[in-house]
């Protein structure tokens, strides 16, 4: 029995020598719904104003198996600004294809995701990152992901806080 | 970085068979400790970091002071003399800078190795062992760099320009001593060792792939020489003809541990 279990304790560690960033990517891809998305915008380091918005529409992260590369499409239920794709949408001429970017993990952490546009032959891309500021985990089936946006100053213009459920892995 | 996974696959494929095939003792470690890190090259960036930004700090970058460590081993005892151990290390230190508006900027220093170790040494299971030991330790080393606002927002993406997660594969090695003593089947394990770069040198790097062909600014790595590396940037300058230095996963430092180990039985 215990040369099995130590046998066993071995394969596991073997097991957690794979790719951290193939675990991290997991961990995001699928159909996510924006349940909710606040806005404030800033003036002088303080909030202007506020501006929420429910069910705004939906992510949809398809995982490709690629580091770097993973279709990304979005779903807004109303075209209002979303100010963190503003970049994406603008630079979505340099792309082929309409209505699409791509989207990355980090190798190391699981807090930021990147989501961008641009041409593998360019080598040129446009994008923007979030932080998941609220991790889905046991109980909790919601995530919250964060956008800031600064003036060039580099004080804070606006801040986007998508709340989202994954409804499809 | 496959390279290096065949060899940890290889060497847990050679545990495997010895354990299959041999008579032992197997105990399972489970220990914290200290460790004061030595990071000079990080602590050039710090001094630079300090020279650059004079103006509008308020607290300094201070270098990584002490790095907290967890260990999980495995150990197989052979004929009450050799040690063959696996598991892992994880190592994690902090240190931040005040700016004079109120905002911080922390960087965290973090790995989580892969470790094997051998070492030889007297001992009786009934009591308690003296081992000294070789590690060896593989895996990832980090250095995230974030910002946080004084009213608590925290931003970590590319949004400001010396954000990252900034990382560097490290292949080290560790000399060291390990003591237990104890009743039955639970003991008291004391450890000390000096954790060294064996490969060293390597730049840690943020390897976000859409950030480094993106016409957004942001540090790739984190420079030795501040002001050369930021002002080169600005002046489209590229990175491979830039004169500054940059901070290396050459890191060392002495580590004590104490925890328990829980004899298992033997096979």
């Amino acid at each position: 029995m215990v040369r099995i279990n130590a046998i066993l304790f071995l394969l596991i560690l073997a097991a957690t020598a794979c790719s951290k960033e193939k675990s991290n990517r997991n961990k995001v891809a699928g159909v996510w719904e924006i349940e909710k998305l606040e806005q404030d915008f800033y003036s002088g380091n303080q909030v202007d104003s506020s501006k929420t918005e429910e069910n705004a529409g939906k992510f949809i992260l398809i995982n490709e198996g690629s580091s770097d590369f993973n279709g990304f499409y979005y779903d807004f239920s109303k075209e209002t600004n979303k100010y963190a794709f503003l970049p994406l949408m603008q630079a979505q001429s340099l792309g082929t294809m309409k209505d699409e970017c791509n989207w990355n993990m980090d190798d190391v952490s699981d807090e930021r995701l990147t989501l961008f546009v641009g041409t593998i032959t360019s080598n040129w891309y446009t994008h923007i990152s979030f932080s998941r500021i609220q991790k889905a985990q046991g109980l909790k089936v919601r995530e919250k992901w964060q956008y800031l946006e600064l003036n060039t100053d580099g004080s804070l213009r606006i801040k986007e806080v998508y709340t989202l459920k994954r409804i499809k892995s | 970085m496959i390279a290096i996974r065949k060899v940890i696959l290889a060497v847990l494929f050679a545990i495997v068979s010895t354990v299959a095939l041999a008579q032992f003792n197997v105990g399972l470690g489970l220990s914290g400790g200290i460790m004061p890190l030595r990071h000079k090259s990080f602590n050039r960036f710090a001094e630079s970091w300090n020279s650059f930004y004079n103006g509008i700090l308020d607290k300094p970058l201070k270098p990584f002071g002490l790095a907290y460590t967890q260990e999980v081993i495995l150990s197989f005892r052979f004929s009450n003399a050799l040690d063959l151990s696996a598991g892992f290390v994880g190592q994690r230190a902090k240190t931040d800078c005040d700016y004079t508006n109120g905002d911080q900027r922390e960087f965290k220093f973090s790995n989580h190795l892969f470790v094997f170790e051998m070492g030889m040494g007297p001992g009786d299971p009934e009591v308690g062992w003296i081992t000294f030991l070789l590690g060896f330790s593989f895996g990832n080393t980090v250095i995230d760099s974030w910002y946080i606002q004084s009213d608590g927002i925290k931003s970590i993406g590319q949004e400001r320009y010396w954000n990252g997660s900034f990382s560097s594969f490290t292949v080290g090695c560790y000399p060291g001593i390990k003591a237990s003593v104890g009743i039955r089947n639970v003991k008291l394990q004391l450890r000390a060792d000096y954790m060294l770069p064996w490969f060293g040198g390597t730049q840690y790097r943020d390897r976000n792939f859409a950030r480094l062909f993106s016409n957004t600014y942001s540090a790739e790595v984190l420079p030795t020489d501040v002001p050369t590396y930021y002002n080169d940037q600005l002046n489209y300058v590229n990175v491979a003809d830039r004169n500054a230095g940059y901070v290396n996963n050459k890191f060392s430092g002495f580590r004590i541990q104490a925890g328990l180990v829980f004899e298992l039985g033997t096979d």
